[in-house]
């Protein structure tokens, strides 16, 4: 089964520490899964998920609003599908994702920009 | 250098079964590059899981597509598993089994029924989709839908199936598997399929790797890449299952994988049916979803990867879904470069775009 | 000779039936398990509104007081959820599609509460008043639901 193997990257680290990881794991032979935001009161939670030999590798931090990211397009290129979704779904800026394969925002056809961006009200918080 | 041209294709076109728009930048009659553009069918359902409470859901899950509408339910219900830490039955565990792998022959049938629409022989076509009756016709009596089963639920399955109905079952599919093979060797017999098939969307076992491709798109290219392998929720350890692949790196390779694919699930259920204890069906769900939960399914595409998060509320907070299309359309992407214009829509079929599945 | 692969199923289609039925002319054979629309006995119905509590879809709408039961055809989506869940057994599915329209439409069952039953409750209103004050009553009629009529004073025990 799944493992919930959780490496969580500290704020002050956090765009040079994320591609040293992401490289680490590419360098060691690790799979592409997925990449999920999550909206969290404190701003939004990326987790990114890599595979090998069907053990699951995570990587986890916390971004605060507007505050932007480094693709990782240029280690794993088929990112672009999940960051540029997150884009367009949450508004999280991600930048330098690989030339071409930035959409800027048009990627999902949507009749509000950004739907995902604030806190769901009501339900479940 | 000759004349450039771009040419839109989709999102209605004959042979796409799901919307997706394809921007193909034309050198002469090759195609120097594709650019995808999806969102035609975008419906926020991981937004809803936060207005339905995490026992409703289960219906909604398996809406997400109709070919893998059982995996989808499957999948989510496998995660809330996860996460409540609910050991399910054996019997409840055999049955998901046995469904999801007619689930995967309808697939592939229906799969099988495009390419050869794609290529203009309808009466193929026409008779790949007749034998998927057949387990259409058995997922109407076990479960009372054709294409939405509402079978899975946390906890188990809501209908069980009976010995002698299951005794039917291996009677029909042990009578189908003939069918299956003479309509199947078509596709690798008649030259003009042949034709169209072999040296077509050529992905290398490196552009695999580097494009994270997953299903029979990347099991056609020498990785024999398979989550079935490792996968504890269902009973593939008990059943003799191996990942089916080749090293032909093109869109025949990736068709024999596919049928390969129906006559291995064919055996896995007759095996089932013989091995499946009594028992009961399903567990109580006491309390709420606390914590978070990834969980991965092969379904016909390929892998499919869910994450679930509860704060101990009946609703969940988020659900994440990464369905194989969403990893394949990299690859079709890299797959479409350099190949003649009237090789596309083999190409895109090749990877079994289920849009629906990737945009939810 | 792969140009003659095809030409065995050719030949067996041109003298083989045809797999398919001519629906709707003739009509559509479905099994039994088939969950096509959701049927109610209302009868049989306590108005607990279960049902519409459990509906993945709120499609269904209990009215306690007009003891009615409301189903809006369009929003259901046969996922059997009432059926599994109702205490008292008086849904069920039917292997019948509901017919397309124009019009989404609800439709509303309500139950037909028998005459009889009014007039046991006045009895047992006249029984508890008098048996407060403890006097005998003229009349202790038991609650039965044949109409009332004189019955012998109770003999101090068993009644109310």
């Amino acid at each position: 089964m799944s493992s919930q193997d959780l490496v969580t990257i500290k704020p002050e680290n956090r765009p040079t520490d994320l591609l040293q990881e992401v490289e680490n794991l590419k360098f060691q032979g690790y799979r592409f899964v997925q990449i999920c935001c999550t909206r969290v009161p404190e701003g939004f939670e990326l987790t990114y998920s890599f595979d090998k030999d069907y053990e699951l590798k995570n990587l986890r931090f916390t971004l605060a609003d507007g505050e932007g990211i480094t693709s990782i397009t240029s280690l794993y290129l088929p990112a672009f599908v999940c960051e540029n979704e997150i884009h367009d779904l949450f508004g999280v800026p991600i930048n330098h994702i690989a030339k071409g394969l930035d959409f800027g925002g048009k990627f999902f056809r949507l009749a509000e920009k950004t739907p995902w961006h604030d806190l769901p009200k009501g339900g479940a918080h | 250098m000759g004349k450039h041209t771009v040419v839109p294709f989709g999102p209605q076109h004959p042979v796409l079964p799901e919307p997706i728009h394809l921007d193909l930048e034309l050198d002469d009659e090759k195609v120097v590059r594709a650019i995808p553009s999806i969102g035609y069918i975008h419906r926020g359902l991981e937004k809803l899981v936060e207005k339905r409470e995490f026992k409703e859901y289960v219906f909604i899950a398996e809406r997400i597509c109709g070919i893998c509408a059982f995996g989808h339910g499957w999948g989510y219900c496998k995660s809330v598993e996860g996460l409540m830490n609910i050991e399910i039955p054996l019997r409840a565990k055999y049955l998901r089994t046995i469904w999801h792998e007619l689930s995967r022959i309808h697939s592939h049938l229906l799969w099988l029924g495009l390419m050869a629409d794609g290529m203009g022989f309808e009466s193929l076509f026409m008779h790949s989709w007749r034998l998927r009756e057949q387990v259409l016709d058995i997922f109407e009596k076990t479960t009372g839908g054709r294409v939405i089963f509402s079978a899975c639920k946390i906890g188990g399955v809501r209908r069980d199936i009976e010995d002698s109905e299951l005794h039917g079952i291996a009677t029909i599919l042990k009578g189908m598997r003939d069918e299956v093979r003479t309509i199947t060797d078509i596709f690798f017999k008649e030259p003009t399929s042949v034709s169209r098939l072999k040296d077509v969307g050529i992905l290398s076992k490196e552009a695999a790797i580097a494009t994270c491709a997953v299903g029979p798109m990347v099991r056609a290219s020498g990785i024999p890449l398979d989550y079935r392998v490792a996968d504890t929720s269902g009973v593939y350890r008990e059943l003799n299952f191996t990942p089916v692949s080749t090293d032909t790196c093109d869109c025949y390779g990736r068709c024999w994988v596919r049928v390969q694919e129906i006559f291995a699930s064919l055996d896995m259920i007759c095996q089932a049916i013989e091995k499946i204890p009594a028992g009961d069906i399903a567990v109580p769900v006491k309390g709420n979803p606390n914590g978070e939960y990834f969980a991965r399914l092969e379904q016909p595409r390929g892998e499919a990867f869910y994450y679930v998060k509860g704060n101990n509320t009946t609703h969940l907070t988020r659900f994440r879904v990464r369905t194989p299309t969403n990893m394949n359309l990299p690859a079709m992407v890299e797959a479409l470069k350099g190949c003649d214009y009237a090789d596309v829509p083999m190409i895109v079929l090749t990877i079994d775009p289920c849009i629906s599945c990737t945009e939810r | 000779m792969g140009y003659l692969s095809f030409a065995g199923t050719i030949l067996g289609g041109l003298f083989k039936k045809p797999v398919t039925t001519q629906y709707p002319l003739k009509p559509a054979v479905l099994p039994e398990e088939l969950r096509g629309r959701v049927l109610i006995d209302i009868q049989k119905c306590i108005s607990c509104g279960m049902c519409m509590r459990k509906c993945p879809a709120g499609a269904i709408v209990v009215d306690r007081g007009a003891k009615s039961w409301t189903i809006n055809r369009f929003a259901c989506v046969q996922c059997a959820t009432c059926v599994d869940n109702c205490p008292v057994k008086c849904l069920r599915m039917e292997p019948q599609y509901e017919a397309p329209g124009t019009v989404k439409k609800a439709e509303t069952f309500v139950k037909q509460v028998p005459p009889q039953t009014a007039t046991a409750t006045v009895t047992l209103t006249a029984v508890k008043t008098t048996a407060a004050t403890g006097v005998q009553p003229p009349q202790a009629a038991t609650p039965a639901p044949a109409a009332p009529q004189p019955v012998p004073p109770a003999d101090g025990d068993g009644h109310a």
